[in-house]
């Protein structure tokens, strides 16, 4: 089966070359810029599962021949890009999705579900989590700075999916060595890790700092478990409620004294860059709106991102 | 009546410039560093009200020998200490202590080191920035000096230093509450700190986002809340100046403590929002917007210090 990933950042450049070294053929489509690094220097992935060094398949848009160019099509495509990247995301793969292709989006959220689904049929789309601390360094290499690479995939409760298409992928990623699990319950998996990724960047990027920082101030651990608990409120009435456990593995995770971490979004924020709040915190405002709970701790994390994002587009201009 | 004033920053500067123009013998205490930049260029001071560029008696902190009768204090309250130390030898057995800090806490300070009957109160309500380049540059139209005795005694030297204030052209207010005008501004400015601050944005931009304006509106109102169970009620007027500045969809105001934060630098959020916070707690209200942008605040003073 021939996959084609979207973009060879941390996600998607870890996990193509997981899958290329164990001999699956993998191909990223990159911007032209990218891919001169990548035929200097080789894709290159510093990992505690083990080092890697490829020679990886690349194309670029320009390459990727009209619509009705049978060799362009694959069998699935893996996408990783920024929510704010997705419409030209969908454009740039739009040649290589035939009849029977699957995309795996692993992007945060939820609302690029129906984003895909729409575009390219409800049924080709899987749902997808990738779990793995991943940087892309200065140098174009992929740093891997935790022990968990895991990805959580399946088909969303009312689409059939493609199963058989989907059982390859499944064994190609499992070859790969990388933690697999083929979930009967992806949106659920999805809202979890939401929820999570939600609170977390809600709390360190209004007050700029990572959670062991938050939890030092007068009231960082009220706020955290403030946008923990609305973040799950939403979830539930989205049809999604998180188990008791996965709401205490989420709590505690991000009540840990001394924890580091900090969203991916603060690192945006500070490099001045645009970021995925509008699709994640603002889809989880939406939600609220609709339902008519008033989220004040998100409400106030969201208004720091608008506020962030107007003096931005106003800088450039 | 001999005037020190201490520094010749955005704030010492422009009201201490005023002063000498209008006759006042005023002296600044600086460092040699700024000290030998006002020899060269002397004190510019650009303002709506007219700009201004005087010959300034100046002082270093080696040279101050003798004492003075009004010492005019602008320091930021994290240099409190080095600046009580910088006065000390100027402050003699009539002389009086102009504080013109933001927030309220440093008047007891003040007041356990030199005596209760030296320090005055005092208020500048300014948007006032130094230029790198030395010169003083007067954003808004606004250099109210608001000064009032605090109750220990009323000093002689009151009275000519008002009559001073009046000819200088500043819109000077001789309060007899003067601690109420002190807090009053701390109201408005925890406010506009905590808002700016929190939110890294002018209030312009606040407004335009989804919780902008609720969120100044309730901190404002935790503000006045808290000086209300101080004995230091907000009256109506006031809180609606301050609420129409603070919630002002067209303003680009933001505290000088967010240009701080955007330059790394050291801020006065504990002596402003920790302050307010702490009288919070003491009097047990319920403060979670100024907890929350307290919060920010000392996030970014433990990442700036790590």
């Amino acid at each position: 089966m021939r996959v084609l990933i979207l973009g060879a950042g941390g996600i998607g450049g870890y996990f193509g070359a997981r899958i290329h070294a164990s001999g699956g053929d993998v191909t990223f489509l990159v911007r032209p810029g990218r891919a001169a690094v990548l035929r200097e220097r080789g894709l290159n992935v510093l990992s505690p599962f083990g080092d890697l060094r490829i020679t990886p398949k690349l194309l670029t848009k320009a390459e990727l021949g009209g619509e009705d160019d049978q060799n362009r099509r694959f069998d699935a495509v893996i996408l990783s890009c920024k929510a704010y990247g997705l419409d030209s995301a969908m454009d740039d793969i739009a040649p290589t999705v035939g009849p029977e292709t699957l995309l795996l989006p692993l992007l945060n959220g939820v609302s690029h579900v129906d984003r895909l689904a729409a575009r390219f049929g409800d049924q080709r789309v899987l749902g997808g989590v990738a779990q793995a601390a991943l940087l892309v360094t200065p140098e174009g290499d992929i740093r891997h700075f935790n022990s968990l690479h895991r990805l959580i995939i399946g088909s969303r409760g009312n689409a059939s999916g493609k199963p058989r298409v989907l059982r390859e992928l499944a064994a190609m990623i499992t070859a790969s060595g990388v933690e697999l699990v083929l979930s009967d319950d992806i949106e659920q998996a999805m809202w979890n890790k939401f929820v999570f990724w939600a609170s977390l960047a809600g709390a360190t990027c209004t007050l700029r700092a990572n959670i062991g920082i938050v939890l030092q101030t007068a009231g960082g651990a009220e706020f955290v478990t403030g946008l923990v608990a609305e973040c799950a409120r939403i979830a539930e009435s989205a049809g999604h409620a998180l188990s008791e456990s996965q709401l205490a593995t989420c709590r505690d995770r991000l009540t840990e004294n001394g924890s580091v971490l900090a969203a991916s979004m603060l690192r945006d924020i500070e490099r001045g860059g645009p970021t995925e709040a509008e699709y994640t915190l603002g889809d989880l405002i939406a939600r609220c709106r609709a339902s008519g709970f008033n989220a004040h701790c998100l409400r106030l994390a969201y208004s720091h991102m608008q506020a962030y994002e107007i003096r931005r587009q106003t800088s450039c201009t | 009546m001999r005037i020190l004033v201490l520094g010749a920053g955005a704030i010492g500067g422009y009201y201490g410039a005023r002063l000498h123009a209008a006759g006042g013998d005023v002296t600044f205490l600086v460092r040699p560093g700024r000290a030998a930049q006002l020899r060269e260029k002397g004190l510019q001071v650009f303002s709506p009200f007219g700009d201004l560029q005087i010959a300034p008696k100046i002082v270093t902190k080696d040279e101050l020998k003798e004492t003075f009768d009004v010492i005019i204090l602008s320091c930021k309250a994290f240099d409190l200490d080095s600046a009580m130390e910088a006065i000390a030898p100027a402050v003699g057995e009539q002389s009086v202590i102009v504080p013109l800090l933001n927030g309220v806490r440093h008047i007891d300070r003040l007041v356990s080191r030199f005596g209760g009957g030296r320090v005055l109160g005092g208020v500048a309500l300014i948007s006032v920035t130094l230029a790198p380049t030395g010169e003083i540059r007067h954003l808004n139209k606004l250099h109210r000096f608001t000064l009032g005795s605090l109750g220990w005694r009323t000093s002689p030297l009151l009275e000519p230093f008002s009559r001073l204030l009046e000819k200088s052209g500043v819109d000077f207010v001789l309060s007899d509450n003067v601690g109420q005008a002190m807090w009053d501004k701390m109201a408005f400015l925890t406010t506009l700190a905590g808002a700016t601050c929190l939110m890294r944005a002018s209030v312009g931009v606040i407004m335009a986002t989804l919780e902008g304006e609720m969120f100044i509106n309730e901190l404002l109102d935790e503000c006045a809340a808290v000086a209300d169970a101080n004995g230091r009620t907000l009256a109506d007027a006031q809180l609606s100046v301050s609420r129409n500045m603070l919630t002002d969809r067209s303003s680009a105001l933001v505290a000088s403590m967010l240009r701080d934060v955007e330059a790394n630098k050291p801020t006065e959020a504990e002596h402003i929002l920790g302050d307010m916070f702490a009288w919070a707690q003491a009097k047990s209200i319920p403060v979670p917007r100024l907890r929350l942008a307290y919060s920010h605040l000392q996030a970014y003073e433990r990442r700036r210090l790590s």
